[in-house]
């Protein structure tokens, strides 16, 4: 009896995995008929299920993303985050159906929005979409006209139309073969930014130095950077945090309430930021405004460490819609007789304005606030930035 | 002994040495509340907290454990509608399984059905209702499962129960130092249960600042429980069944509670349905939130940053500009997508479902609002569950914990009856339905309401015949929170005197139904000033509300049915009447008793005074009280013009007296 049964449901086991690979087979077909143009591009049946499967792989790709981000509990380092980004841009370019650079700019684009829908505050992701969009860009005119000249070389051109940019490339092929070599290289120097952040820690921190800094356990950046300083030079550090953060042997834990006070002994304030905007404001996890008040108030330089990938291309006229929320923080016993009575806001991060701050420390260089703009020309193109 | 078949299992589970954990849930929800809601719109599960599936909140903070299996159990009738869910879900899982039970018609049914096709072979983690939330990641109560079953194969089961503050909290009373479940609450009242003296020389610690959060890890000799017990219907009933016969299942429940800074809740009714939507909102729940849910052909939300949410359009998914809304929303509140919202509506507190409308200057708040609803102007609706596609004409003021169920249209003029605590439909209940009653109401609407008596919106509040004043005290002591502005110390006062009224209430009601005898009399004495030690109350105040109680009884209703029945409790009133003090309160209970509804009382109000003095009556009343009480009436107050003659016969009687001594 028991047999039998067991049997049974093995049989219905197999006729379940069947009716969903049927199920999956009929998906790749009703994918692919959405768009009628590959239809008729794509000859063979084959091909229409080569070129579905290959839908569908970009699809998993950026759910697995998603379900990485959506089963994270706490926030983590953003360069991981990146990378992760890169690597899903990395299958679009891949695996995406294109044949010239509009089809791939908009692919590169579709799949951006669904990503910066679904984590709105999340920027680093917006960036580097628009980066990939701006290495296509590269890739293309490079490989029509030989050289690619910057949009923001020249102020006039940006009222021109360009249109050998329009001009169909060639080969999507040598185009997915170029884009997917300079992606590597941005995943490269991703690796390589803390290092070079790290290594100019000693050019920037002196002898002496008393230097404040804040949100020392979250940042690895901002670790290895005093890491760097301490090499060769006699620091003293105050890590500005909370007290329930565990303590670092290097660094003299203080409140937030004490930084005015210690703010006298202080020749340097370290932050390191989230995201960098075009006029050199930035944000910065919460707290940071008011010690780079408190700098301001006794002229002591505020560097805030930002990896090239946290320069966003674009302004937030509204940063509240960026700034995410988390937990109230207090017991739970008072939940459910709060909620939707006492507001309780607990924001990760805080807008700084530029005129706090005295320099970025990016991985190229140090840059003053008022030349962040500069850098933009380097990362992103002025088109896609308008139409994102 | 063990049953047989629980040993058969342990021995094949052995072998495999299967440590992964697989999510159960039972789809379905058995509440009969629910009922206005469900008909032809697919289960429970389904229906929108947030504007979000129900099912989709409760998997997504399953994502977030180290659970890698689903089993969704659900019922044949509503296969279909969870097709989708099931294709939305199924890559994130290695598997996640819809299996269809033939017409279950409790959560016991479900499990019989899931253990008779032998699916489960490891531990699984049980969620009983698919409405369970909560922020935590079960990882150290796994663990403690696993190391408490490693130790002992009859540790069978963990229930996981919350800090959270909760009106109904659940008692129980755990071992202090393994947290193993001896007692646990009666099935009737959450709040109490049966305990003997030899529990107390234990080491044995009864708890109620937890709440249950409904989950429960457990093995599949739970499972076993159920298909050996056909009558089981719940969770619960499986719980007691294993303390109950310890001695012969040998088996272990354990309890473990959550940590300070995680949060659970349930939705059971629709009060609960409110609070957990704020809870979500409020972030209470982090990272389960409505922005962090993502389904870019379902639901989009952005908030900003005051815990105001906003649906997105599909063709705005992304960008930066965001969606600016007209509406003035308040703290804690949702306008989903394609909503058309004119100027100055006032939204806090609520969930607005997406595409509805709304009109010019209408407040809501504490609202959940369905989908494609058209709200007219000025309209003010409060702490009501309105369905989707329901039409509220301009300047509706719409009564507080209504009920409305999809696809109304509310006529212009106010209904003739209370809608509070029913719910309003188009149609009639099923016939299959069983608990649910209906009255039928103008314009072709159906009143539902519970036979058990109770409130369709909350399960702690029962709605009294003829005492409707029940219901609004129960609740006035949310009311006060809620609506800020109004709060004062004098109602914060009077929330014990309700409870007070409210037990003394339910005690008289219960002597009513059985045969009188003296010692009853005597039971319901004790009864009552176990409930005055226990809130609280001065003499005075037992004297006034519990006669004030006394005439609420519907045996009172007639003046007949009052003489006859407050002489066969005469012991009440000669225990409680002695002092002048309580007589004058006595007469104050029928002073507030005396209002324009009740002409009956009315009139009767001197028999009853007379009734109360004489000595052919109950002679309980002196004169002295009577006269003190007439002195403290309003001079414009009716009842002088009623008690004129008593009084004067009164001072008559008292003068002749005096004459009498002298």
């Amino acid at each position: 009896m028991n047999h039998r049964f067991t049997i049974t449901v093995a049989r219905a086991a197999v006729i379940f995995v069947k009716s969903v690979l049927m199920h999956r087979e009929f998906l790749v077909f009703k994918q692919v008929g959405k768009s009628p143009e590959t239809m008729t591009t794509a000859s063979t049946r084959q091909e229409v299920i080569e070129e579905g499967r290959k839908h569908l792989l970009i699809e998993e790709g950026r759910k697995q993303l998603l379900i990485n981000l959506r089963r994270r509990t706490t926030r983590e380092p953003s360069f991981k985050l990146a990378t992760d980004t890169l690597n899903f841009l990395r299958k679009v370019v891949l695996h995406g159906t294109y044949n010239n650079l509009e089809e791939l700019l908009a692919l590169l684009r579709e799949n951006g929005l669904i990503l910066s829908g679904a984590y709105p505050s999340e920027l680093v992701m917006r960036n580097l979409v628009l980066m990939v969009c701006k290495l296509a860009r590269e890739s293309n005119s490079r490989e029509t006209n030989g050289e690619f000249d910057s949009p923001y070389d020249s102020l006039n051109k940006l009222w021109k139309k360009e249109d050998k940019e329009n001009q169909i490339g060639r080969s999507a092929k040598t185009i997915r073969k170029k884009l997917i070599q300079a992606v590597n290289d941005i995943q490269i120097e991703m690796e390589t930014c803390r290092e070079h952040i790290s290594a100019q820690g000693q050019y920037l921190v002196h002898m002496n130095d008393v230097l404040i800094v804040h949100s020392l356990s979250t940042s690895t950046t901002l670790s290895s950077f005093l890491a760097g300083a301490k090499k060769d030079k006699k620091t003293r550090v105050f890590s500005v945090q909370i007290p329930t953060e565990p303590d670092d042997h290097d660094a003299v834990s203080i409140s937030l309430c004490e930084v005015a006070g210690k703010m006298c002994e202080a020749t340097k304030v370290i932050l390191s930021g989230a995201t960098v905007f075009p006029d050199g404001s930035c944000l910065a996890p919460a707290g940071g405004l008011s010690i780079c008040l408190a700098a301001h108030r006794h002229s002591v330089p505020v560097y805030v460490l930002c990896a090239f990938y946290k320069i966003a291309p674009f302004f937030v006229p509204d940063s509240s819609a960026v700034i995410k929320h988390s937990l109230p923080g207090l017991p739970v016993a008072m939940a459910s007789k709060w909620a939707g009575r006492v507001r309780v806001l607990q924001p990760a991060l805080e807008m700084i304005p530029a005129n706090l701050i005295t320099l970025f420390v990016s991985n190229t260089a140090s840059i003053m606030p008022s030349h962040i703009y500069r850098l933009i020309g380097d990362y992103y193109h002025p088109d896609d930035v308008a139409n994102y | 002994m063990p049953p047989k078949g629980t040993i058969a299992r342990d021995s094949i589970q052995k072998k495999e040495d299967d440590n992964t954990l697989t999510a159960v849930i039972v789809a379905d929800h058995y509440e009969t509340r629910f009922a206005p809601f469900l008909s032809n719109q697919g289960p429970w599960c389904l229906h929108r907290v947030c504007n979000v599936p129900i099912i989709d909140f409760t998997i997504d903070w399953i994502l977030r454990t180290e659970i890698n299996k689903i089993i969704l159990l659900v019922s044949e009738k509503n296969l279909d509608y969870l097709k989708p869910t099931e294709v939305r879900w199924r890559t994130f899982f290695e598997q996640f399984l819809l299996i269809s039970c033939r017409d279950p018609a409790s959560i016991g049914d479900a499990l019989r059905e899931l253990d008779l096709r032998a699916i489960i072979s490891s531990d699984f983690l049980l969620i009983t209702n698919p409405a369970t939330f909560t922020n935590a990641t079960l990882r150290r109560q796994v663990e403690n499962f696993r190391a408490r079953r490693k130790a002992n194969r009859n540790n069978v089961m963990t229930l996981i129960y919350s800090r959270s503050s909760h009106p109904e909290k659940a008692t129980i009373g755990v071992k202090k130092a393994d947290g193993k479940l001896v007692l646990y609450h009666r099935a009737d009242n959450p709040s109490r249960f049966d305990v003997d003296k030899n529990y107390f020389l234990d080491d044995v610690v009864i708890r109620n600042n937890v709440t249950d959060t409904g989950i429960a890890i457990c093995s599949v000799n739970v499972l076993v429980q159920f298909s050996t017990n056909f009558d089981f219907r719940g969770r619960d009933d499986a719980i007691r069944e294993i303390l109950a016969n310890e001695e012969i299942l040998l088996l272990n429940i354990h309890v473990d509670v959550l940590n300070e800074s995680e949060c659970a809740t349930q939705i059971n009714d629709y009060k609960s349905y409110l609070t957990a939507s704020a809870l979500l909102m409020d972030r209470w729940l982090y990272p389960l939130c409505p922005d962090n849910m993502f389904q870019p052909d379902e639901y989009v939300f952005v908030s900003n940053g005051q815990n105001m949410y906003y649906g997105v359009e599909k063709e705005k998914i992304g960008s930066l500009a965001g969606t600016q809304s007209k509406a003035i929303l308040g703290s804690c509140s949702m306008v989903g997508a394609s909503c058309k919202i004119e100027q100055a509506v006032k939204v806090v507190g609520s969930v607005v479902g997406d595409g509805t409308t709304i009109g010019l200057g209408t407040r809501i708040r504490n609202c959940i609002i369905g989908r494609n609803c058209r709200i007219g102007r000025g309209c003010l609706l409060e702490n009501a569950i309105i369905g989707d596609s329901v039409t509220i004409p301009n300047g509706y003021q719409l009564e507080k914990y209504a009920i409305l169920s999809s696809n109304l249209r509310m006529p212009a003029d106010p209904l003739n009856r209370s809608v509070a605590g029913y719910a309003l439909c188009t149609f009639a209940p099923d016939e299959d339905d069983e608990g649910l009653d209906f009255d039928r109401v103008d314009g072709g609407f159906y009143l539902w309401k519970l036979s058990s008596g109770y409130s369709m919106w909350s399960k702690e509040v029962k709605l009294g015949n003829g005492a409707e004043d029940v219901f609004s005290h129960a609740d006035s002591v949310d009311e006060n929170v809620l609506t800020d502005e109004e709060s004062s110390p004098e109602t914060a006062e009077a929330e014990p005197v309700a409870v007070f009224q409210e037990e003394i209430f339910d005690s008289m009601t219960r002597i009513l139904e059985l045969s009188f005898t003296p010692q009853l009399m005597n039971n319901l004495i004790l009864e009552i000033n176990s409930s005055k030690l226990a809130n609280n109350i001065s003499m005075e105040d037992v004297a006034k509300y519990a006669f004030k109680t006394f005439i609420l009884l519907n045996a009172c209703k007639t003046f007949i049915g009052f003489k006859e029945l407050a002489l066969k409790w005469k012991g009440l009133f000669t225990n409680y009447y002695k002092p002048q003090k309580s007589q004058v309160q006595m007469l104050m209970a029928i002073e507030e008793r005396f209002g324009a509804q009740n002409e009956d009382f009315n009139k009767a109000l001197p028999n009853m005074v007379h009734f109360l003095y004489t000595e052919t009556g109950l002679g309980i009343l002196e004169a002295p009280a009577i006269l003190e009480w007439h002195e403290s009436l309003d001079a414009s107050s009716p009842i002088r013009t009623l008690m004129k003659r008593i009084i004067d016969w009164l001072k008559e009687e008292s003068e002749e007296e005096d004459d009498d001594d002298e």
